[in-house]
């Protein structure tokens, strides 16, 4: 059996995964259903485009939080991790096969979000004006960055697409990598989720307090540059189009940084 | 050659091994010892799961945790609690550790049946882990560490769950590969070990005590196991003094086999020992009733 | 038995330091507003299951309580204990009484700190308004209520599904959301009214007692609805148990 496609048999098999996408599947129509109102102009892509700035981040955030922080736990619930690392491709290789899977997954939850919100909106409105212009749709949110006015709504959500691909998995790699030092996937659970939450409930009920202060300014700094700000594209909002470069950066170094400690610490606990 | 160089185990200060030298060639060594002497500590350390406090393993001069894959590439191992994942078929599950070990998927395909039929789990072969019984589990486990034909096999109480004649099958499987492969197995069950291992490796308390093929530890202990029969209420009154092997009860008598290095008592009569009177000798029987 | 599992329980590593952490915020919380002469010094020290308390609460309920139910099947002694004579439903109940003991403690705890401070930092008058007018204890209640159903129905979950990861998503992700969809614009008995006031967080954040707006048919219908879901949960529960024999 193919390495990767027994990843993704074990990794199917995690009854949590379904709960949790039961979960964030009624929680995202729940809350799509709130914006259409029969009274109200419906801007299709606006909408589209704003979903996964003031909601869909969390449910992106949930989904790989629970599904992330099983992956390594069950070897060692089952008993068979250190079985695994004496076998020749037992490290590097099923290592490698297991980030494949993260990557997989990172790219599966960003797309079944979209198509919900997308299947939800099209059952209701009909889908027009790709190839419009974003300036007409009167367009603000939190994914508005500088100089954005030439590109057409099809070609922004396409880039909002790959950007939530890359934060997404850059977050799963993270999960990952506490996963590896942290042996019990509900630990893993109460820290990245808990650590999310607690970012997101701080920037909403305790910044207001605290702005003006040094603890405000780095626990907004906390937020703005960590993954919830990543995740909510809080970094672009005052980013301009020649900056993109800046954008590249923020986004593939902390891939490169984790993928090499998640290497590092993989291969180095096997001798404990 | 696997070399074992002085290698200890030491946590805070218990010693789970301590200082352990010897050298493995081609065939059968048999690992005992009783429960907390090591032995599972040190086979641990050889598939370098474990790193030793001091000391270190080579394989052909080279230390096995610097030659990694390598070293893995030619090693199997069965692990004293073994489970597989529960809900892949036993097939399924060979298969992905044939990937695992870099075998060929086409040569795995081949090697998984022939190997499902070897340990008897033909007829199961797609039936989910989760339905096998103990034994049944242990033979996917030692299926799976033979995949690769390693040159280096380490099983840690391979036949715990198997019945009579499985183990017989395996003490056959085992003696039919040992020709060029280093083969090391732990058990409680001496009789597994006393007609296939070449030599017998005793840990008691973290240390090495004796490393010999079984007829020297046998004839090293000749004329000093005897048996005799006697009342039930001497046995009683006596049985603290005497090193124990066995006591078969008898309608108001005792037939005992015990270890004594000069006549016990007139009535006692000098028998052949056997491996188990070895184990007695050295680590002692706790409370024979 | 009791006294066993209330060890497991006070012994968790998490529970010294979150209650240190909270206790350590609250106080910093509320003398640095008696510093600066808060106007609502009275109220803002009503405020404490708001937020802070009430995440507390569910968090200790989600990763110290439940694990009670969770914990045999984890270190794999579930077939021993099922095989002895009060390792069944007694047990079960033993353990639901226990972690309700816990939960308990913990919330007086609390208050005793609220008391604490409110000697410390306020007049007799102050203090009379809050323990009178204000009325500390009424909130207690409230949250005392609370805690239990939330703790009962957690471990109704755990006992169901044999899983700490599962109870922790399901409990946490209703529990959680009830703080993320808040707002006057929810219309009464819809669905976001229900998920915002319907999985006991609304009683453990004491909104019972400070909501202004909420009359005896909105009391009435929760009560309704929070006994289904405990009724509910303990005939599912009753259900599997019988069916893996564990009654």
């Amino acid at each position: 059996m193919n390495l990767k496609i027994a990843e993704v048999k074990k990794f199917l098999l995690f009854k949590e995964i379904y709960i949790a996408v039961v979960f964030c599947t009624g929680l995202t129509l729940l809350m799509q259903s709130a914006i259409v109102s029969p009274d109200e102009p419906f801007y299709f892509w606006k909408n589209m485009h704003d979903f996964m700035g003031y909601v869909g981040y969390w449910m992106v955030a949930i989904l790989l939080v629970v599904g992330v922080s099983r992956i390594v736990p069950f070897e060692n619930e089952t008993g068979i991790d250190e079985l695994l690392k004496t076998y020749k491709y037992g490290k590097r290789k099923l290592l490698f096969a297991k980030l494949w899977l993260v990557l997989i997954y990172s790219i599966v939850v960003v797309t079944f979000l979209y198509s919900v919100v997308f299947i939800f909106f099209s059952s209701n409105y009909r889908i027009n004006g790709v190839n419009s212009m974003l300036v007409e749709g009167n367009y603000q949110s939190p994914w508005d960055f500088k100089g954005i006015g030439n590109w057409t709504n099809g070609q922004y959500f396409l880039f909002q697409y790959i950007y939530m691909i890359i934060a997404s998995f850059s977050f799963a790699l993270f999960l990952f990598l506490i996963s590896i030092l942290v042996k019990r996937s509900v630990v893993i659970m109460m820290i990245c989720g808990g650590l999310f939450a607690v970012l997101e409930l701080i920037k909403r009920f305790l910044l207001l307090y605290f702005s003006s202060s040094e603890i405000g300014y780095v626990l907004s700094l906390l937020y703005h540059y960590g993954y919830n700000g990543m995740l909510s594209a809080f970094y672009m909002v005052n980013l301009q189009i020649d900056e993109l470069w800046k954008l590249v950066v923020y986004l593939f170094v902390p891939i490169i940084g984790l993928v090499s400690m998640i290497t590092y610490s993989y291969e180095r606990r096997a001798k404990c | 050659m696997l070399k074992i160089e002085n290698v200890t185990q030491q946590y805070r200060d218990v010693y789970a091994v301590k200082e352990v030298t010897c050298e493995l060639t081609q065939g059968i060594y048999g690992l005992l010892g009783p429960n907390g002497a090591g032995k599972s500590t040190l086979m641990r350390i050889l598939v370098d799961v474990l790193k030793p406090t001091k000391g270190r393993v080579t394989y052909n001069g080279k230390e096995i945790s610097i030659l990694g894959e390598n070293y893995r590439d030619i090693l199997g191992y069965l692990p004293q609690e073994f489970g597989g994942y529960s809900h892949f078929t036993a097939q399924e599950f060979l298969r992905y550790v044939a990937s695992l070990k870099g075998i060929d998927s086409r040569v795995a395909h081949e090697k998984v049946d022939g190997l499902l039929e070897l340990v008897g789990l033909c007829n199961v072969k797609k039936k989910k882990l989760k339905g096998f019984s103990g034994g049944m589990t242990r033979r996917v486990g030692i299926a799976q560490a033979l995949l690769n034909d390693p040159l280096i096999l380490i099983l840690d109480e391979p036949t715990a769950g198997l019945d009579p004649s499985e183990r017989i099958r395996l003490r056959g499987i085992l003696s039919e590969i040992s020709k060029d492969k280093i083969i090391l197995l732990s058990t409680h069950i001496v009789s597994d070990i006393e007609y296939v291992a070449n030599e017998v490796l005793l840990i008691k308390e973290g240390e090495l005590i004796q490393k010999k093929a079984p007829k020297e530890l046998l004839a090293a202990l000749n004329g000093q196991v005897w048996t005799m029969v006697m009342n039930e209420d001497d046995f009683l009154k006596n049985k603290q003094h005497l090193k124990l092997v066995n006591a078969s009860h008898l309608q108001g008598q005792v037939e005992i086999r015990i270890i004594s290095d000069k006549e016990p008592h007139e009535q006692a009569v000098t028998v052949e020992p056997r491996l188990e009177d070895i184990y007695v000798y050295y680590f002692g029987a706790n409370d024979v009733v | 038995m009791l006294k066993l599992d209330l060890k497991k329980l006070v012994t968790n590593r998490l529970v010294l330091p979150s209650i240190i952490v909270v206790i350590v915020i609250w106080v910093f919380t509320i003398f640095h507003k008696h510093q600066s002469g808060s106007q609502k010094i009275l109220e803002n020290t009503l405020s404490f299951w708001n937020v802070l308390g009430s995440l507390t609460v569910g968090f200790l309920i989600l990763f110290v309580t439940t694990r009670l139910f969770a914990m045999d099947r984890e270190e794999q002694v579930e077939e021993v204990i099922h095989t002895t004579k009060l390792g069944r439903r007694t047990l079960f109940l033993m353990r639901i009484k226990t972690a309700t003991i816990f939960m308990l403690v913990i919330i007086l705890l609390f208050t005793c700190i609220q008391l604490v401070i409110s000697v410390r930092i306020f007049n007799t008058g102050q203090r009379l308004t809050l323990l009178t007018e204000l009325s500390l204890w009424q909130q207690t209640i409230t949250v005392l209520i609370g805690t239990l159903l939330f703790t009962i129905f957690t471990a109704l979950i755990c006992d169901s599904f044999k899983s700490h990861p599962i109870t922790l998503i399901i409990c946490g992700l209703f529990f959680g959301l009830s703080y993320l969809i808040r707002g006057s614009m929810i219309h009464k008995y819809s669905l976001e009214w229900i998920l915002e006031k319907g999985f006991f967080s609304f009683l453990i954040k004491g909104e019972l007692f400070r909501a202004t707006s909420i009359d005896v048919l909105e009391i009435g219908i929760l009560a309704l609805w929070y006994s289904i879901l405990i009724i509910g949960m303990y005939c599912l529960n009753k259900h599997l148990r019988a069916r893996r024999k564990e009654i």
